[in-house]
């Protein structure tokens, strides 16, 4: 109980700003049920006491129009209640989602990326947006029913005691009973399985992404029956564990439907006992079990809802394990070791030592850049390029690797100091669902329109821009898809180019530009480029730009090597050797 | 517009041929609710029997105990049927799941060639989890909407027809708002979707272009960015839930208003007020049974609109699964040739290809290949090479007469004689032994140890952390695109497969690596493979047996 408190407890704290309206839509939802149960309630008594008063000939003159108009009240508050709730209550649902979106947002955005590497991003945003949406259901599903189930009941039990004590007794016998089968064993079956099927779930959707990812190879081969049986196969294992999961479900329902019948039939029968004793009124005996049938509206839900907590725990649990993680605080590195030259001048990185996905990637004492210097890191893809420039730009923290711009640590920076040394054009291009005009403007807010035309142009876009019929507001859609992606690559290299670094990282610049384009924007760029420090990540040099030094990984560490045809550029080089 | 009624069209196409295949489960499941509901029924009119029995008339003992024998009696049955029920419906909901899953992965082997875009595994989740719901829940209360509160309503009229009256007329009138209620939730839902998909749309892309905010700054704005459109979403969502809710609210107002109704004229009714037909002789029984009755008689139908969201949702889900990869009417297994060596020659005759909307991409294509030959095809992007390994390799339907050597699909499945590896080829999520043994379940550990010798990558048994037992693929060890198409060559070296058809394999990798995976399909011809490799790598030049270039459709010695 005090471990799922604590998975919860900054969830439920962020909900502060939003607390009158959770306790207002509380109030109306406990209105609504307790004007469902008095409108049967006293329906009940109300024709018991006519019959009495009528057919039944005892002559007990009533008053008709007090419980008439009760009645007509009930109805009433039990409609008005009902939507008032409903109405309050999505409100402040919505208003949860909104806080704790934004609560996850700036802590996701407060870490570094490394929560984003490793996993394919679909399936990562994927289960953030699944957690959140099973977490939404805390308010409504789960605590709001539950709370005004035990508060509504505890009520109907006083109200019986009021009459028959030893009654109440028994109700409280039953209904802890009923609380056992709708709530306890619920809440357990649901902590069993709520990961197990979560589990079972995304290994379906790892079999299905491997099988479209490998249709071709594997239908040529005459192998796509044979993993489709695989996928169904899963499947029904993810399905078997929810059938272990419902059918106690139902065990738990069906017992709990018989013990509140059973309690509906105990109060009748002391009811009727008590009334041939004299002890109750009749409109009173027959009002007591039609009172706790009404509470069945209340308690048959409790099972499906206590249902939904292991759910909700293993959802905080994920979305805490990703936002939640202490900011990762790194050691210095000692640069006072002999083997390390002290560097004031330009990027040094000691130690080089990089892990990814259990593979060692880069493991040297040190690596240097001096300042101004072009220089290009050759090696095939997926050999840690990309993490190299992630540690470089500070997107990736690590104690196995210090990075130093002119003898300081780029940890001691301040965040806007180093976002303005460094620009660094990231392999992806990550060209946010807005206008072109947004995406310029992340890299420079102050942007001008004529700073942004200059852009496009060394970028050779501005032909295209200006052919659109919106121009710079042309709206650009989810992940670029409404460009091509040599498009989106040069406009994503037209952002680093509105910045003023000190640093540049240019993490294979040119994907998806064709060749006559490339020349064209290498030479317009030259200028930019011009005295700054430019560190170049590709596959094959023969796609950049000039440069001093070429490095190529042999061994997890970085050699510097010449290549044909690379001399003469270097000579026209504006940052000269 | 009429892309959206195609859609529809689609949905519901979808949705009748799977209820179609789900009848009996459906019938199963209204059979046992049915009964419940019945149960429920008598279990009301014997408890009514029961209080009015006893209290304000004496009832003899020997009736009684009928009375609470019944009572338990319907009760048992009752909980009974509520758990057949329950366990039916959960059946019939995985059922559903299952059928649409088959369908779907054989929609997708019958698209391979024409390629399956990644996105549609994720078909598999959401979508194909809220078709259970509508077949398991909606269908039958569909059916016990009709038949539950006739069955009320015809025991309501036997013991009073004006009550019963009051019942039918207050009826129509739930349809109706049902019908508003109905057409409003379609409206949110429709809404509320497209609105929560932009919101949530803009939430998951910043979070998606996290790295790029972190690199500018920009982290705060978007931050407040997301907490403004989510507001926004707030505000739009209050708006048209307001409308919902109204409508469901008047909806149970009436309900309320009926069973008031009902218990008000049934109380004047005991009092003697009335002396107009059945009320004059109203008993304490009738009343207190038609009263408990009433709100019976209702629940059927709030249960239906309760329900109807996962119509909604089915429509909608059914929808996209029929977008995307169920195409119905196509995933009849049709016949397909391809080449295949029986006197240990590839011999490909005039192969035309016509993609439709496309034309003709490969035009009267002839060429013979040796084993332990390498057939090297070239040519500009878009020139048809990839047509040509596919059809090779069985995945598209081709025309005309293909080799002199005809062979039916079916058989060719079975023989696995044709392997084909694509541009970054497959490397399952799975340890790599089972990635090599793909298409050699049977090859013991030293044989997956020989072939990665092979083709020189012993020494990944070495760095992985596990060996031969390390997990790779996209979510486990990370291999590198040189070594990833090398695991490949290498699982063929183990396969039975002459032919092996490659499509860029030395793209996007440096000089070095290219040499390497040159070298291991060098072990592919050492091993007397056929091998045709589609490239503009002029490093093949050096390999190749035979040299082509496709230009326009038509193949040309290089």
């Amino acid at each position: 109980m005090k471990h799922s408190w604590q998975l919860l407890k900054p969830w439920l704290q962020a909900l502060q700003p939003a607390r009158k309206k959770l306790v207002l839509g509380f109030l109306f939802s406990l209105l609504a049920a307790f004007s469902g149960i008095g409108l049967l309630a006293l329906s009940g008594w109300f024709i018991t006491a006519s019959a009495f008063a009528g057919v039944l000939g005892f002559g007990v003159l009533v008053n008709i129009y007090t419980p008439g108009a009760g009645i007509r009240l009930f109805a009433v508050t039990r409609t008005v209640g009902r939507y008032l709730e409903r109405l309050i209550q999505h409100d402040a649902v919505l208003k949860i989602q909104t806080l704790w979106r934004v609560k996850l947002f700036s802590q996701l955005s407060q870490r570094d990326v490394r929560w984003l590497h490793g996993q394919q991003t679909s399936l990562l945003i994927h289960r953030l947006t699944r957690n959140l949406d099973v977490l939404d259901m805390l308010w409504l599903r789960f605590l709001t029913p539950l709370a005004s189930a035990v508060l509504l009941t505890s009520a109907v039990v006083i109200f019986v005691a009021i009459w028959t004590p030893m009654l109440a007794l028994g109700l409280v016998f039953l209904l802890l009973l009923i609380g056992l089968f709708g709530v306890v064993l619920p809440l357990r079956v649901s902590l069993r399985y709520a990961q197990k099927e979560q589990h079972a779930d995304e290994m379906t959707r790892h079999i299905a992404l491997d099988f479209v990812d490998g249709l071709p190879e594997l239908v040529a081969w005459g192998l796509g029956q044979q993993y489709q049986e695989r996928l169904l196969a899963q499947q029904k294992l993810f399905h078997q564990v929810r059938q272990q999961r419902l059918q106690r479900m139902h065990i738990c329902q069906s017992v709990m439907q018989v013990l509140h019948q059973v309690a509906v039939l105990l109060t009748a029968v002391v009811s009727v006992n008590l009334w041939q004793e004299q002890q109750l009124s009749g409109p009173v005996a027959v009002m007591l079990p039609i009172t706790v049938l009404a509470l069945g509206d209340l308690i048959m839900p409790l099972a499906t809802q206590a249902n939904t907590w292991g759910d909700i725990l293993y959802a905080a649990k994920q979305l805490n394990g990703w936002a939640l993680k202490p900011n990762e605080s790194l050691q210095p590195h000692d640069l006072s070791e002999p083997s390390i030259p002290h560097q004031s001048d330009g990027l040094l990185l000691a130690p080089v030592y990089i892990e990814q996905r259990q593979r060692v990637l880069f493991d040297m004492r040190y690596w240097h850049v001096p300042q101004g210097m072009h220089v290009a890191i050759c090696a095939p893809s997926g050999e840690g390029k990309s993490s190299l420039a992630d540690h470089i730009a500070s997107l990736i923290k690590s104690d196995t690797l210090g990075v130093y711009w002119k003898g300081d640590s780029l940890e001691s920076l301040e965040v806007n100091q180093r976002t303005q040394l460094i620009s660094y054009l990231t392999q992806r291009n990550h060209i946010v669902n807005g206008t072109l005009w947004e995406n310029l403007r992340l890299a420079n807010p102050k942007l001008t329109e004529q700073d942004a035309w200059q852009v496009l142009h060394w970028v050779a876009l501005d032909t295209w821009v200006h052919a659109l019929p919106k121009g710079l507001d042309t709206w650009l859609g989810e992940q670029g898809e409404l460009m091509s992606g040599g498009q989106a690559r040069r406009l994503a290299l037209a952002r680093v180019l509105l910045t003023d670094p000190a640093l540049v990282l240019l993490d294979e610049p040119f994907t998806g530009v064709d060749n006559a384009t490339q020349s064209l924007i290498k030479v317009r760029i030259q200028s930019w480029l011009q005295g700054r420090t430019v560190i170049y990540f590709a596959h094959d040099t023969n796609v950049l730009p000039g440069t001093h030094k070429q490095y190529r990984l042999v061994n997890k560490q970085l050699s510097e090597y010449c290549l044909k045809g690379l001399a003469h550029e270097s000579n026209e080089h504006p940052g000269g050797v | 517009m009429k892309q959206v009624e195609v859609e529809r069209e689609q949905a519901r196409l979808l949705l009748a041929r799977l209820l179609f295949v789900l009848k009996k489960d459906v019938r199963r499941v209204t059979f046992w609710a049915l009964l419940q509901g019945l149960m429920t029924v008598t279990y009301v009119v014997l408890l009514a029997a029961l209080l009015s029995s006893t209290i304000g008339s004496a009832a003899t003992p020997s009736e009684l105990i009928w009375l609470a024998f019944g009572l338990i009696a319907t009760l048992v049955v009752r909980g009974l049927s509520f758990y057949q029920q329950e366990k039916c419906a959960l059946q019939l909901a995985l059922k559903s799941e299952q059928q649409a899953l088959s369908w779907l992965a054989q929609g997708w082997q019958y698209a391979a060639g024409r390629g399956v875009v990644r996105d549609q595994a994720s078909l598999v989740g959401e979508p194909m989890q809220v078709l259970g719901p509508y077949f398991s829940r909606y269908r039958p209360q569909l059916s016990l909407a009709v038949i539950v509160p006739l069955i009320i309503l015809s025991v309501v009229f036997y013991l009073d027809w004006i009550a019963g009256t009051f019942l039918l007329l207050s009826a129509p009138l739930i349809p109706v708002f049902m019908a508003l209620v109905g057409m409003g939730a379609d409206r949110v839902n429709q809404q509320h979707f497209a609105l929560m998909r932009r919101i949530s749309g803009l939430f998951i892309d910043r979070l998606r272009n996290v790295t790029v905010l972190k690199l500018f700054n920009q982290t705060e704005q978007a931050q407040d960015e997301v907490r403004r459109a989510s507001e926004k979403s707030h505000q739009l969502n209050m708006k048209t839930l307001r409308v919902a809710f109204l409508s469901s609210a008047v909806l149970e107002f009436f309900t309320a208003v009926a069973i008031a109704a009902v218990a008000i004229y049934v109380g004047f009714a005991l009092l003697g007020y009335y002396q107009i037909g059945p009320a004059s002789r109203m008993t304490w029984f009738t009343g207190l049974t038609v009263l408990m009755l009433a709100p019976e008689f209702f629940q059927p139908l709030r249960t239906l609109s309760s329900y109807y969201h996962d119509r909604a949702a089915a429509v909608g889900a059914a929808a996209e699964l029929a977008r995307f990869g169920l195409q119905l009417n196509e995933v009849d297994s049709k016949q397909e040739l391809r080449p295949l060596q029986v006197d240990g020659q590839l011999v490909v005759t005039e192969l035309t290809v016509r993609y439709e909307g496309r034309g003709i991409v490969l035009k009267n294509v002839s060429f013979t290949a040796k084993p332990g030959q390498l057939i090297w095809i070239s040519g500009a992007s878009g020139a048809g090479k990839s047509t040509l390994l596919k059809s090779l390799a069985g995945l598209l339907e081709v025309e005309a007469e293909l080799t002199r050597d005809l062979q039916f699909r079916g058989r060719m499945m079975t023989e696995q004689a044709v392997a084909y590896l694509a541009q970054t080829p497959f490397i399952g999520n799975q340890r790599l032994a089972d990635n090599l043994r793909l298409a050699a379940p049977q090859a013991t550990d030293s044989q997956l140890e020989d072939v990665l010798n092979q083709v020189g990558l012993n020494y990944l048994l070495q760095e992985l952390p596990e060996g031969l037992g390390t997990f790779v693929g996209t979510q486990g060890t990370a291999l590198s695109g040189g070594e990833g198409r090398r695991v490949a060559i290498a699982r063929v070296l183990l396969s039975k497969a002459q032919l092996v058809l490659l499509d860029e394999p030395t793209a996007g990798l440096d000089e070095e690596s290219a040499l390497e995976v040159m070298h291991a399909i060098n072990c592919l011809l050492e091993a007397n493979r056929t091998v045709i490799v589609a490239s503009h790598d002029a490093l093949l030049a050096d390999w190749a047996a035979q040299a082509f270039e496709l230009k326009e459709g038509q193949l040309h010695e290089a």
